[in-house]
């Protein structure tokens, strides 16, 4: 049963370095990795493949890295896709699920998708 | 720049001064360098500051002995290399600081900022290929962030679990004139112990009847040795010191069992193995205590004591788990008892199965050989040394065989097992106490890796005496030869110098001890005459380290002496 955390960074690249380096250093079962951001905070979404102990323990390994204001694990998980049909682009949001079932059901040219983020307000920082 | 008012002139302070002044305002004595084109600025403005400064003649040396100094004072050990070749050499160092929770600042010069990025000359990314081995590092890019960065790296090295920082400058930053301090505080204080957690432990404690405390690093890094010591003491639990919990509590109480792990002594390991209770406080479970975790400890329920909340479940899984400083938990737990656990029982079962290895090692003794030369530097020295180790074979038997009876005289590389450690840690740690006797144990393989400090401890005087456990092997990796690879020696013998001579021509003394030669006298000899010595065992080459529990095995197949 995979598992979601979020980070939060300030720091800029340096940061993201050593986030991915700590995630590579103690491999961390990474299935999936997404930046967004707020204002100059990062925000990373990061899909392990474990279980939620385990996730909760690498919430605290890596809160411990002095770029990472907050990191915890999160229940509730957003995706966005931009979609090409019809010659027009749209977007489509709900949750990975859902987006991939959209995705499944309707004719697209192209989608690039953008998630899965935690859901603002509801993420676990 | 002239003030005009008091015809004084006013000359801005510079990037490197600043950094001189927060090393200052950090209580920094001492630093360990070398210096090089993109950190001279910092060492033009050193001369004017009240900093002591050792010139080694590796950087490698500059940061193993700020290593030492940090472990022997429990202050931050500072190191300083320049750009490029100089801050590549520092990696081993600051990897060896980082796998023990040593804290340090490694100050490096970068090239200019304008450089940067272009392949200049003695250019690396060296904050770039040490993310995984440091705490935290900083590349320093706006000259009034130099005070508050240099500041902030302290602070993060000794806080929480310590470790290594390094602070990157580029020498145009070093140059640039700065203002005001801008100083930023740290995160807040962690949190206060639940008392929930204390109280179970507490609980675990009182109901144990085989109960055993497993002591690390985190023990002497939080000064915890007295809490330890009253919980052993008011409850009448078994202690083992891991290799690098090793004398934090005395060798010689009656209640120290001795080290577990892949060279421990075999009952400490059967006695794990029948244990219901693992009182594990500031030491991580590594793969060298616990070979295969499926099978570690398997009646055991555990408490697990450490500052790190990532090590929690890492490798074996809490019954209770307390993320605090060791001296606060322990006290915490003392604080919760009610009643001790009854098991005298069980103290008798462990001194029976321990009775034949001492038998042993009093035998052992009496010949010529590493237990015999650990026993004569205790006699010289009447237990009143900081010994510090290098890895390999002689490490498990100082380990195993010297009695530790002060809090914190045991030094060594555990987790990263440096070859090269010794010599210069020593160096760190002689001028931490320079009224104490301070000794190496090193095998011919790793004293000759950094064994250019030779220079750099005569220039300094240092009263350092080293014991050179030779037998013309890399001893660990032949004796794993012979054990599982048929006694195919592929690489391991490994010649040296004349230690005597190469001891004279750095103006030192050396002498060379074989079978046969009165080794307490020799000892005592070195112990006694000021200045540095290096005492040059031969020994039998092929002499063992026993017992062995091979890599990822359980207690089950551990190979011991009458096995073999």
């Amino acid at each position: 049963m995979p598992s979601a955390l979020e980070i939060r960074l300030c720091g800029g690249l340096l940061a993201l370095n050593r986030l991915s380096m700590t995630l590579q250093n103690k491999r961390m079962p990474v299935e999936g990795l997404t930046l967004a951001r707020n204002g100059a905070e990062v925000r990373v979404t990061v899909v392990l493949d474990c279980e939620g102990e385990t996730a909760r323990r690498y919430a605290a390994l890596l809160s411990g890295l002095e770029d990472v204001s907050e990191a915890g694990v999160v229940a509730d998980l957003e995706e966005v896709a931009l979609v090409r049909a019809d010659g027009r682009c749209e977007a489509v949001s709900g949750s990975p699920e859902y987006v991939e079932r959209w995705l499944a059901e309707n004719e697209v040219e192209d989608a690039v998708r953008l998630g899965p983020v935690a859901r603002p307000g509801k993420g676990a920082c | 720049m002239e003030n005009t008012a008091f015809g004084i002139e006013y000359r801005p302070r510079t990037g490197s001064e600043a950094m001189c002044e927060a090393l200052l305002d950090e209580g920094v004595e001492f630093l360990f360098g070398y210096p090089g084109g993109a950190i001279m600025p910092f060492y033009d403005a050193l001369v004017d500051y009240p900093l002591k400064h050792v010139l080694v003649r590796h950087e490698q040396a500059a940061a193993h002995a700020a290593d030492g100094y940090a472990r022997a004072t429990g202050k931050v050990g500072v190191c300083v290399a320049t750009s490029g070749p100089g801050a590549t050499n520092l990696v081993t160092g600051l990897a060896t600081a980082y796998m023990d929770s040593v804290p340090l600042v490694a100050i490096t010069g970068q090239v200019g900022r304008a450089a940067m990025g272009k392949d200049a000359f003695q250019e690396t990314n060296v904050t770039g290929m040490t993310l995984p081995v440091t705490k935290h590092s900083f590349l320093v890019e706006e000259p009034e962030e130099l005070y508050p960065t240099m500041r902030r790296a302290f602070a993060i090295a000794r806080s929480g679990r310590p470790g290594p920082v390094l602070v990157d400058v580029p020498k145009d930053v070093q140059f640039a004139a700065v203002s005001g301090n801008g100083y930023r505080q740290l995160r807040e204080a962690p949190p206060p112990i639940p008392a929930p957690a204390l109280e179970a432990a507490a609980r675990l404690i009182e109901r144990a009847r085989r109960p055993i405390i497993l002591a690390g690093h985190g023990v002497t890094l939080s000064g915890a040795e007295l809490e330890l010591r009253m919980l052993a003491e008011r409850c009448g639990i078994p202690v083992s010191t891991t290799l690098l919990g090793i004398s934090c509590f005395p060798d010689d109480h009656p209640l120290n069992i001795g080290m577990p792990g892949m060279h421990g002594a075999a009952s400490v390991n059967r006695a794990i193995d029948r244990s219901d209770l693992l009182i594990a406080v500031g030491m991580r479970f590594d793969d060298r205590i616990t070979g295969n975790p499926e099978k570690f400890a398997p009646n055991a329920k555990v408490i697990h004591i450490d500052v790190d909340p990532s090590e929690m479940g890492k490798v074996v899984r809490p019954t209770v788990g307390i993320v605090a400083d060791a001296k606060l938990a322990l006290g915490g737990v003392l604080n919760h008892l009610r009643k001790s656990p009854e098991c005298g029982a069980w103290r008798e079962e462990l001194a029976v199965d321990q009775a034949p290895e001492r038998r042993k090692e009093a035998e052992a003794r009496g010949r010529f050989g590493p237990v015999r030369i650990m026993e004569a530097i205790r006699e010289a020295t009447g237990g009143e040394v900081r010994l510090v180790t290098d890895v390999g074979q002689h490490q498990m038997w100082a380990a195993r065989h010297f009695r530790y009876t002060r809090p914190n005289s045991h030094i060594t590389s555990g987790g990263l097992g440096t070859m090269g450690f010794a010599l210069p840690a020593a160096m760190g740690v002689a001028l931490a106490c320079p009224e104490e006797s301070v000794w190496v144990v090193a095998g011919d393989g790793g004293i000759q890796m950094n064994i250019q400090e030779l220079a750099t401890i005569r220039d300094l005087g240092l009263n350092i005496k080293v014991a050179v456990i030779n037998n013309g092997y890399l001893g660990m990796v032949r004796q794993w030869q012979q054990f599982f690879h048929n006694r195919r020696y592929s690489e391991t013998p490994i010649t040296g110098p004349d230690y005597e001579t190469l001891a004279a021509a750095y103006g030192l003394t050396g002498r060379t001890v074989r079978e046969g030669d009165d080794v307490e006298r020799v000892v005592r000899w070195a112990e006694e005459r000021e200045g540095f010595t290096i005492l040059d065992f031969h020994i039998d080459p092929e002499q063992n380290v026993y017992p062995m529990i091979p890599s990822g095995m359980s207690v089950a197949e551990m190979i011991e002496e009458d096995d073999a």
